[in-house]
């Protein structure tokens, strides 16, 4: 077993009720690993089929433009990413780094597809969860692309956007005080 | 057996054999439906358990529309064409829907209803089990091309803003 039953607490909001000794079965297909501030998770365009689940530290995702980088979020304990990729292997779409030291929970495309399939029942609620999470997803970023698409993000008011297109993304998905969700 | 040689071409059907595609075929109910027809209205609750379905879309277009809040009205946020799957939260947490989809034209399309996909899990776990996560692999994948999309144009605003 790769990962102490204590990182439990970290993935236990996604799985909902496990009872205890079935929480091994579930943990065993998760790697541990560490990271150290300044530490390179992911990079844009490299192949990824894991998602990582936040036990300590901090991380920032962001893109890389030809102005720079533009920071999308940060990711603290609880906290995933990746979930995409775990169910469709591909190029990741953003960077990653440590902003900390820290540990990350990580499971492979292969091994979320075998504990599904060999325990359907107790893999139900972290399938449920990350179905709703990637549905609503869609819905915010299919709505982001119809407003560029159509002009329509900043509405007739530039004021209510003073930190311009970025901030009014990041309030649509993230909550930003300053931002208006559509 | 007979199988439907268009649905076994789709993409969410990668992987699964012969006799399971038959079986998953067993479980779908093929359907024409005219123009305008409305599969899914956004923020109805759980309908019975026979309302409650996924669609794959066989032949035609359907577009999906989301209301904007502050207006009121529809936009057409995308237009799923052939191969495409829609419905699917139906069948893994029924709630409220999240968009409201209609036939742009004639449309031909599977749908699987919650007593349907309930019966081939229960049926065959292991067959079941791999259907939900094809189901969820789609929904990833559709997220995946929306968010390439959206990080361009991240980038590109980036530049032009500054």
């Amino acid at each position: 077993m790769n990962v102490e039953v204590s990182n439990w607490q970290h993935i236990e909001h996604l799985f909902g009720e496990v009872p205890a000794k079935e929480r091994a079965v579930i943990l065993e297909k998760f790697e541990h690993k560490p990271f150290e501030e300044g530490q390179t998770i992911l990079t844009d365009g490299s192949q990824s089929d894991q998602m990582f689940i936040v036990a300590q530290g901090e991380l920032l995702i962001f893109l890389n433009s030809p102005e720079g980088r533009i920071d999308l979020r940060h990711a603290k304990p609880g906290d995933f990413f990746g979930e995409v990729s775990v169910f469709d292997p591909g190029p990741v779409s953003a960077n990653v780094e440590a902003q900390t030291d820290g540990d990350l929970l990580a499971i492979k495309n292969t091994d979320l597809f075998r504990l599904f399939v060999s325990n359907s029942k107790l893999v139900a609620p972290l399938m449920k969860n990350l179905s709703i999470h990637l549905t609503e997803c869609l819905r915010k970023t299919s709505a982001a692309n119809f407003h560029l698409d159509h002009g329509t993000w900043h509405r007739d008011d530039p004021e209510q956007h003073p930190h311009g297109f970025l901030d009014w993304v990041k309030g649509l998905f993230f909550g930003h005080e300053d931002s208006d969700e559509h | 057996m007979s199988i439907n040689p268009t649905l076994q071409k789709m993409p969410i059907f990668e992987g699964f054999a012969k006799d399971e595609m038959a079986a998953i075929e067993h479980a779908l109910a093929i359907e024409n439906y005219e123009d305008q027809h409305e599969f899914i209205r956004e923020g109805d609750q759980k309908m019975s358990h026979s309302q409650d379905a996924m669609y794959i879309v066989i032949e035609g277009e359907v577009n999906v529309m989301i209301r904007d809040k502050e207006s009121n009205t529809f936009h057409n946020v995308s237009t799923l064409k052939p191969g495409s799957v829609f419905g699917v939260m139906s069948l893994i947490a029924p709630g409220r829907r999240a968009a409201t989809c209609l036939a742009s034209g004639e449309v031909k399309a599977a749908s699987m209803n919650k007593a349907a996909f309930d019966y081939l899990f229960n049926a065959n776990v292991s067959l079941g089990a791999r259907f939900q996560f094809a189901l969820v692999r789609q929904l990833a994948r559709d997220l995946r091309l929306a968010n390439d999309r959206l990080y361009r144009e991240i980038c590109s605003r980036a530049k032009r803003e500054n």
